[in-house]
């Protein structure tokens, strides 16, 4: 019995659970730098120019490549190593996605400093991804077994480490590449190389303290059943279904929209918050305040995660995506009268809600799954959900972007333009609450007799 | 009198446990304080 098999990781009685949480977000925090990626964008177009950028440098749009393949690997690596995450338990998972999440970073330091963009590609896109993926799902089925009481409130905690990761990644980065920051060099190379280490050896830590409970452990004065389950779950407590089976179960197809509408709405207005802040206000909002408004709503998107998944282990999974589509969709479609009204604070504060919900939205559904098909191959059938979180990378942007180009090219302003957005955001949120409506108990037949 | 000492003490010791959530805590609050400063310009 090796140190990394899963059976080196039962806890032995008297386990206090709440070392488990730390050690999901050792993990989580340090993969959520991956959406702090872009602060090194700049600095990699003048890497040969120096102050500006040279003919031989590469270009914003090249480089914009590595963020993409690295959501699309996260995701593959999600549907295809799920399973495999979930046979061999969290630590030897969570050691892949460190060496890989390292590695990436590694592969990129000797890109950069070779000058070769397709070891970025290879390093951060395609290793680092991967490194995402297995780290994403790998503490997951750790948590709902310890916390069978507060689901939400466990995987929630987790998963808002991944909307935090963003928030250390980029000061950390930013910090590096100025210390390591030369009249010949912009420091890119090195702070890659030193960001490997650190992250790596951050992730280690999770790796070492993670731990599995015993068979049949349950969390003191707890009986049976798991609480939020039978108060709040659409199917029966004992019901353990298969990754196979589940994808032959509508629910299945269903959760993926709720996620993909769910996130394909959150990244079209995430990504143009700026833009559209300073067209709405102009003379209100400067370039520097609406930086700082990204900012707000990224800590709206990370605390979201965890308190309204928390909230969900009181009122059921499927009453909260209730509450993030019909709320959201009533949000999106209220921020156009906001901007005519030139309300910034009423602006923010809606934008912020709605973030909370897009981030909540990633942060439940984890607890969803486990309440229709079991907590048996959680990991292996949130990974193949995960793919709606890929599709809607590509989509959502690619959905904005083009409509917005229509409207303008058609005549329309630019800041009516937005509120078309909005508007056709909110119709997408509606179409996610019919789907979340749906969702029923998965029926029995589909079980599997020998999962647990 | 070793046995009664294990039942006491928690496991893993409360001293792991805090760090545990230190080793976290810290780089999550000071990335928070980081994002926060910069949010300070959009009420100025």
């Amino acid at each position: 019995m090796g140190f990394l098999d899963r059976e080196s990781t039962v806890a032995k009685p008297g386990f206090n659970r709440w070392m488990v949480p730390p050690a999901a977000l050792a993990i989580h925090l340090a993969i959520g730098q991956a959406y702090a990626f872009s602060v090194f964008n700049l600095p990699m177009t003048k890497l040969i120019g120096m102050t500006e950028s040279a003919p031989e440098d590469w270009t914003l749009t090249t480089l914009g490549w590595i963020f993409s393949l690295a959501i699309v690997f996260l995701g593959l690596s999600a549907a295809f190593g799920g399973t495999w995450v979930g046979r061999v338990g969290p630590r030897k998972a969570m050691l892949a996605s460190a060496v890989c999440f390292a590695s990436g970073f590694w592969i990129s330091a000797v890109g950069v400093h070779s000058h070769q963009l397709w070891l970025i590609y290879l390093g951060y896109g395609v290793v680092g991804g991967i490194g995402l993926g297995l780290g994403y799902v790998s503490p997951v089925k750790t948590l709902i077994s310890w916390f069978p009481d507060r689901p939400g409130m466990a995987t929630g905690l987790a998963i808002m480490g991944f909307g935090g990761g963003a928030m250390v990644g980029s000061p950390l980065a930013v910090a590096l590449m100025d210390h390591f920051k030369t009249p010949t060099s912009m420091g890119v190379a090195e702070t890659f190389a030193v960001m490997g280490v650190i992250y790596f050896v951050f992730m280690m830590w999770g790796v070492i303290t993670i731990r599995v409970p015993a068979e049949n452990w349950k969390p003191p004065g707890h009986h049976g059943a798991d609480d939020a389950l039978t108060k709040n779950a659409a199917s029966s407590e004992k019901l353990q279904v298969s990754v196979q089976n589940s994808m032959k179960t509508p629910q299945f197809y269903f959760l993926w929209l709720v996620l993909f509408l769910n996130v394909t709405a959150g990244i079209g207005v995430l990504g143009q918050a700026s833009a559209m802040s300073q067209e709405m206000f102009k003379g209100t909002i400067t370039a520097a305040a609406a930086a700082g408004f990204v900012g707000l709503l990224s800590i709206f998107n990370m605390a979201g995660r965890f308190f309204w998944s928390s909230l969900s282990d009181y009122t059921g999974r499927r009453r909260i995506y209730m509450v993030y589509f019909a709320l959201g969709a009533l949000l999106y479609a209220s921020i156009p009268t906001v901007g005519h009204m030139q309300n910034v604070v009423l602006f923010v504060l809606l934008y912020g809600v709605i973030m909370s919900m897009y981030g909540a939205g990633f942060a439940t559904i984890p607890a969803y799954i486990s309440d229709l098909y079991g907590k048996a191959d959680v990991s292996a059938i949130h990974g193949r959900i995960l793919t709606a979180w890929s599709a809607a990378g590509i989509a959502g942007p690619a959905l904005v972007n083009y409509i917005r180009e229509a409207q303008i090219a058609g005549g329309t302003p630019p800041a009516e333009a937005y509120s078309f957005t909005m508007y056709l955001m909110a119709a997408l949120l509606a179409v996610g609450f019919v789907c979340n409506f749906l969702i029923k108990p998965v029926d029995p037949k589909f079980a599997s007799a020998n999962l647990k | 009198m070793k046995n009664i000492e294990t039942t006491k003490s928690t496991n893993p010791p409360s001293i792991v446990v805090l760090i545990a959530w230190l080793w976290v805590g810290f780089p999550l609050t000071w990335g928070l304080w980081e994002t926060f400063h910069k949010t300070l310009e959009l009420f100025k």
